[in-house]
C-alpha cells in the first residue's frame, strides 16, 4: 500500500543534486538566522540586566513632576523632600509586587587628591541595595563574567561615617588613588599635601575631597575614602564617575532631599500595570517612568532598535535567498515533470492532488533541511560560546565576551516561517503548470 | 453496433495557434462510440487524431460543439468534476508509457485508485492484482519500471488503465515506441481484453497493418472524420 | 655733547605740566580702598553678600573678614547652617574649610563662592600684585570722570584673566570693573560705592561700602556685597596659618 507521503519521499531521490543544493541553502540559511537570533537575544538581555540592575535604573523610577528633565538645573526645586520620600516609600513597602527600592541622588563637582582636582559625576546609592543588585540572580545569569567591582569591597562593607567612595577606573588612575582604604593601616596622620611631589603624595593615603556647590548655592566639601574601584562599562564615563552613599552626597549638597526613587519589581512582566498603579496612587505631583523609555535609557533603546533592525535585515536577506532557492528548484522540478503532471491529471488527479504531491515533497525536504540547519546552528553556538571570544562593541569599555543564547520559541518560530515560505514558493511554482490543460502538459504525444 | 452509446461528439471543432497562424485540427466532427467496441482511429500525422482523443478523454476543451460521456454533457462540468469523471470512467494509455519511475509495478497500477473515494483499501488491492494478472505481469509486480522492457512497461500502463474498471480505454499510438513483434503482442492483449472482458477500446494509430484486426475503423484526414 | 641740547629739549617737552598718576599708582590706591591693608597692623570688616537670581532672592551670607598683609580670612557668621565655614587666603593660594572636614580643600579664586561673587572677590583685592595695567584713555562713569585701565593677569591662578577698570579721577578709587574672558568679552560687571572710610597713619581714606556685581548677559542675576564697619585691628600671624585648620 502507498500514500502520498511515501511517493513524496521517493520523488526526493529523483533530483539528488538539486535537492541537496536547495536543502543546503535552507540549512545554512536557517543556521545563519539562528545565530543572528541568538546573538540579539543575549545582547538584549545583557543590556536589559545591565540597565535595570547594574546601573541602578530599576524597572520604574519615581520623580517629582518634571524632575527627570529639570533636576540638573534646579536640584533644590525638582527633588523629593523628606516627607515626600516617606510617603513614596510607604506605598512601595506595602506593594507586594515590589522587590526592592532605592533613594538616589546625583550631582557633579571637583574631586581632589590635595594637589590635583578633576571634575566628577557622582551617583549616590544605598549601599545595601547596591550589594543586593550585584548579587541579583538575573545579573548572575546574563552577566556571569562581568566584574562590577574591579578592586576592593562594596560600599556596604564600611560604616557610614567613613565616607566610603568607589572611583571609576580612569578617575582613580588620573588622581593617583590606586591603593584602597583597606590597604592602609588604620591611623594615618592627617597633614597638608606636599604638591612638589604629587604622585608620591597621592599614593600616601586613600582619601580624596569632593568639592561642589550646595543646592542652596554656596560652596561645600566633604572628605571621602576610596574603598574600591569600578568600571562603568562605558568608555565616556569611566574617567569621571564616582559612586557613594546617598548620605554622603546629601552631606555634600547640604540637603535631606533626593533626586528620585528607583523601584525593582519581582515580576517585570507587570511593568505597565505597576507603573499605572503607582502613578495613580501618587497623583499629579509625581512622575513614574518606565526603565525602557527612550529618554531614560537612550543607550539601551538605541542599541535594541539597532539589533532588531540587524536581525530583521539579516533574516529578510536569508529568507529571501531560501525562498528564491526553493522557487528555482521547484520550478525546474515541475518543468521537468510536466508530462508526468499531465499523466496524473489525465488519470483523474484533481488540481489539489497535484498541489498536495508537490507540497508534501517540499515539506519533507524543508523539514529535514531545517532540522539539519537547526543542529548546525546549535553546534555553532556551542563552539562560539566555548571559544571565549572577546570583542569590543561601541561604547563598552573593556570589551564583552561573545556569547550566544538561542530562545527556543523564536527558533521554532523562525523555522516555521521558513517552512511556510518554502511551501508558498513550491505552490507558486506548481500553480503556473496547473493552469494548463492536461493535453498541453502531456505535450507532443497527444497532438 | 455492440452496445449503448457511451461517447457522443457533435459538431466538435478545435483550432490551435501556431504563432499568428490558426491551424484547424478538428472540423465539425460528429461521432458515436458504443460499449464493447474495439475502434482504431487511423490517419496520418497532423490529421487531428490526437486532438480527437483529447476531446473524447476531456483533457482538452473544444472551441465549439458538444461532448457527452455516459450521457453527461462534459462542457458543463467543473474542472474537478471532469477529473473525477476521467478517474472513474476513462483509462489512458500513452505512447511514452508515462509510468512513475519511483513506484513499483503494483504501485503504478494502484495510482488512479488512490484518489477514488468509492473504492475501499481492500477492494483496491484486489483490483490491482486482478489488473496485473490480466496483463500477465504477476511475477514482476514489485519491480521498478526501469527494470522492465518497453512491452512490459506498456502492459503496466494497460493494467493501470484497467484497474479503475473504466467505461472506455483511450490509447494514443500505444505501439509507436515498440518494435513490430511487441506491437503485435500489445494489440493482441487489447483484443483479448476486449473480447473476454468486454472492455471498450479506442486507440489511434497510423499503422495500416492493424486495420484487419479491429472491429471498427474511423478514418480522419485534415480534421474531418470519414466512415 | 652734541646730543645734550636735543635730549634736554625732548625731556622738557615730554614732561607734562601736571604729574598724572601711573597705572600702578592708580591700582595701589584703588586696592587700598578695597581692603588691601598696607601699612596697617591688620584690617577687619563685615561683608553681607546677597544674591538674586532671575529676580528671586537666592541666598544671603555674612562673612567676618580679617586681613593682614597678603593674607586674609573670611569666616561665615550667617546663616546658622553655614557657621564655621571659611575661606583662607595665603597670597594667591586659597583654602576652603568647613567643620567636619579632616583638612582644608585647596580651591581656585575663580570658582563661584555665592551668586555672582567668586572666591577671589570676597576678601581684599590685590590687583596691583596680580595684574599688569595699561592706560586705555579716559571715560565717564555715572557722571564722574575716570581713568580707564586694561588689566591683564600676571599669573594663572588669579581671579580673572582680564579686567577693564575705571578709576575715578577725583579720588582714585575704582568706580566700575568689567571682568573679561581671555578673548576680551565681558561676562561680569561690578560697580562700587565708597561711603566708608579708614584711617591710615593719621590720614583718612575712602573705603568701599558696596560692590554690586551682575551677569553681563543677564542683569537679573546679581549679587551685592555690603561692607560694614571697616577698622584697623591687630591680627596674630597664626590666624592665617593653614595648619591651624588641621585636626
Amino acid at each position: 500500500m502507498m500514500s502520498f507521503w511515501r511517493l513524496a519521499f521517493r520523488n526526493l531521490g529523483r533530483n539528488r543534486k538539486r535537492n541537496f543544493a536547495t536543502g543546503s541553502a535552507m540549512a545554512f540559511g536557517f543556521a545563519g538566522i539562528l545565530l543572528l537570533t541568538a546573538y540579539a537575544y543575549r545582547a538584549k538581555n545583557y543590556l536589559r540586566v545591565y540597565t535595570v540592575y547594574v546601573v541602578h535604573t530599576g524597572h520604574l523610577i519615581v520623580f517629582p513632576k518634571n524632575g527627570f528633565e529639570k533636576f540638573a538645573f534646579e536640584p533644590e526645586k525638582f527633588s523629593l523632600s523628606a516627607a515626600e520620600q516617606e510617603k513614596i516609600l510607604g506605598l512601595l513597602k506595602a506593594d507586594p509586587a515590589v522587590e526592592r527600592f532605592e533613594r538616589q541622588i546625583h550631582g557633579q563637582g571637583l574631586v581632589g587628591n590635595g594637589c590635583v582636582s578633576l571634575p566628577f559625576m557622582a551617583r549616590g546609592y544605598e549601599p545595601e541595595v547596591d550589594h543586593a543588585l550585584r548579587e541579583h540572580p538575573q545579573v548572575k545569569l546574563w552577566m556571569p563574567k562581568f566584574r562590577y567591582l574591579l578592586q576592593g569591597r562594596g560600599l556596604e562593607a564600611y560604616p557610614p561615617e567613613l565616607g566610603a567612595l568607589l572611583l571609576s577606573r580612569g578617575l582613580s588612575s588620573a588622581l593617583g588613588k590606586t591603593r584602597l582604604h583597606d590597604q592602609f593601616p588604620e591611623s594615618a596622620p592627617v597633614s597638608l599635601p606636599d604638591c612638589e611631589h604629587p604622585k608620591e603624595q597621592a599614593a600616601k593615603d586613600s582619601n580624596v575631597q569632593l568639592l561642589s556647590g550646595a543646592w542652596a548655592g554656596n560652596l561645600s566639601a566633604v572628605d571621602g575614602e576610596v574603598v574600591g574601584l569600578f568600571t562603568t562599562g562605558v568608555q565616556e564615563t569611566d574617567s569621571s564617575a564616582i559612586m557613594g552613599s546617598v548620605e554622603l552626597l546629601q552631606k555634600l549638597f547640604s540637603t535631606d532631599r533626593v533626586a528620585q526613587i528607583a523601584v525593582w519589581l519581582k515580576n517585570p512582566d507587570t511593568l505597565e500595570a505597576s507603573r499605572a498603579k503607582l502613578a495613580a496612587q501618587l497623583g499629579e505631583d509625581f512622575e513614574v517612568l518606565r526603565w525602557n523609555e527612550e529618554r531614560l535609557s537612550p543607550y539601551y533603546v538605541g542599541t535594541v532598535n539597532f539589533l532588531d533592525t540587524l536581525i530583521r535585515a539579516g533574516g529578510l536577506v536569508l529568507s529571501t535567498i531560501i525562498a528564491l532557492s526553493v522557487l528555482n528548484s521547484a520550478t525546474m522540478t515541475v518543468l521537468e515533470r510536466s508530462q508526468e503532471v499531465g499523466m496524473y491529471r489525465s488519470m483523474g488527479f484533481r488540481r489539489r492532488h497535484i498541489r498536495q504531491l508537490y507540497v508534501q515533497e517540499s515539506l519533507l525536504l524543508s523539514f529535514f533541511s531545517l532540522l539539519c540547519g537547526g543542529i548546525l546552528g546549535i553546534v555553532a553556538i556551542r563552539l562560539i560560546n566555548a571559544a571565549d571570544i572577546l570583542y569590543h562593541p561601541p561604547g563598552v569599555a573593556g570589551g564583552l565576551y561573545l556569547i550566544l543564547v538561542l530562545p527556543a520559541g523564536q527558533a521554532i518560530g523562525a523555522g516555521t516561517f521558513i517552512l511556510l515560505l518554502a511551501l508558498l514558493a513550491t505552490l507558486f511554482a506548481v500553480s503556473t503548470r496547473l493552469r494548463q490543460t492536461p493535453a498541453d502538459l502531456l505535450g507532443g504525444t497527444l497532438r | 453496433m455492440n452496445g449503448s452509446t457511451i461517447i457522443r461528439l457533435e459538431q466538435v471543432s478545435k483550432s490551435y495557434h501556431l504563432g499568428k497562424v490558426e491551424v484547424p485540427a478538428l472540423r465539425a466532427v460528429t461521432l458515436e462510440i458504443h460499449s464493447g467496441e474495439f475502434t482504431a482511429v487511423i490517419g496520418a500525422s497532423g490529421s487531428g487524431k490526437s486532438t480527437l482523443l483529447n476531446m473524447i478523454g476531456c483533457i482538452d476543451q473544444p472551441d465549439s460543439g458538444n461532448v457527452w460521456i455516459d450521457g453527461v454533457d462534459v462542457l458543463s462540468l467543473s474542472d474537478d468534476k471532469k477529473s473525477d469523471l476521467r478517474n472513474q470512467k476513462i483509462g489512458f494509455i500513452f505512447q511514452s508509457f508515462n509510468l512513475v519511475p519511483v513506484l513499483s509495478v503494483f504501485e503504478n497500477v494502484e495510482l488512479p485508485l488512490l484518489i477514488n473515494p468509492l473504492i475501499s483499501a481492500s477492494d483496491r488491492k484486489q483490483r490491482v492484482l486482478e489488473a496485473i494478472a490480466d496483463v500477465g505481469l504477476e511475477a514482476l509486480a514489485p519491480n521498478l519500471p526501469d527494470q522492465l522492457s518497453g512491452g512490459q512497461r506498456q502492459r503496466v500502463a494497460i493494467a493501470r488503465a484497467l484497474a479503475g474498471h473504466p467505461l472506455l480505454v483511450l490509447a494514443d499510438e500505444p505501439t509507436a515506441n515498440l518494435d513490430s513483434d511487441t506491437s503485435l503482442k500489445i494489440i493482441e492483449l487489447m483484443l483479448d481484453l476486449n473480447s473476454r472482458k468486454k472492455i471498450t477500446f479506442l486507440f489511434s494509430t497510423h499503422d495500416e497493418r492493424v486495420m484487419s484486426r479491429v472491429s471498427r475503423i474511423v478514418h480522419i484526414k485534415d480534421g474531418v472524420v470519414g466512415a | 655733547m652734541r646730543l645734550f641740547i636735543p635730549v634736554l629739549f625732548a625731556c622738557l617737552l615730554a614732561t607734562p605740566s601736571f604729574a598724572a598718576p601711573t597705572p600702578a599708582e592708580l591700582l595701589a590706591s584703588s586696592d587700598r580702598a578695597r581692603g588691601a591693608a598696607k601699612n596697617l597692623k591688620g584690617l577687619s570688616w563685615r561683608s553681607e553678600v546677597v544674591s538674586v537670581e532671575s529676580g528671586k532672592e537666592e541666598s544671603s551670607v555674612t562673612y567676618t573678614v580679617k586681613v593682614l598683609g597678603n593674607d586674609a580670612l573670611a569666616q561665615v557668621t550667617q546663616p546658622a547652617r553655614q557657621k564655621g565655614e571659611l575661606v583662607l587666603f595665603n597670597d594667591r593660594t586659597l583654602w576652603y574649610f568647613k567643620p567636619g572636614l579632616k583638612k582644608p580643600v585647596n580651591i581656585s579664586p575663580r570658582q563661584k563662592l555665592v551668586g555672582q561673587a567668586a572666591n577671589g572677590d570676597i576678601a581684599s583685592t590685590q590687583y596691583a600684585r596680580d595684574y599688569d595695567a595699561l592706560e586705555a584713555g579716559e571715560d565717564t562713569v555715572n557722571g564722574q570722570k575716570a581713568w580707564k585701565l586694561e588689566l591683564k593677569a600676571k599669573a594663572r591662578n588669579v581671579t580673572y584673566d582680564k579686567i577693564r577698570y575705571w578709576i575715578s579721577k577725583s579720588n582714585q578709587v575704582a568706580l566700575k570693573a568689567e571682568f573679561l574672558t581671555l578673548a576680551g568679552v565681558p561676562f561680569k560687571v561690578a560697580e562700587f560705592k565708597y561711603a566708608n572710610s579708614i584711617t591710615i597713619a593719621g590720614t583718612k581714606f575712602p573705603f568701599v561700602s558696596e560692590m554690586k556685581i551682575h551677569d553681563a548677559n543677564n542683569a537679573e542675576n546679581k549679587t551685592s556685597i555690603t561692607y560694614k564697619n571697616p577698622k584697623e585691628e591687630a591680627h596674630a600671624a597664626g590666624l592665617f596659618n593653614v595648619n591651624s585648620l588641621m585636626k
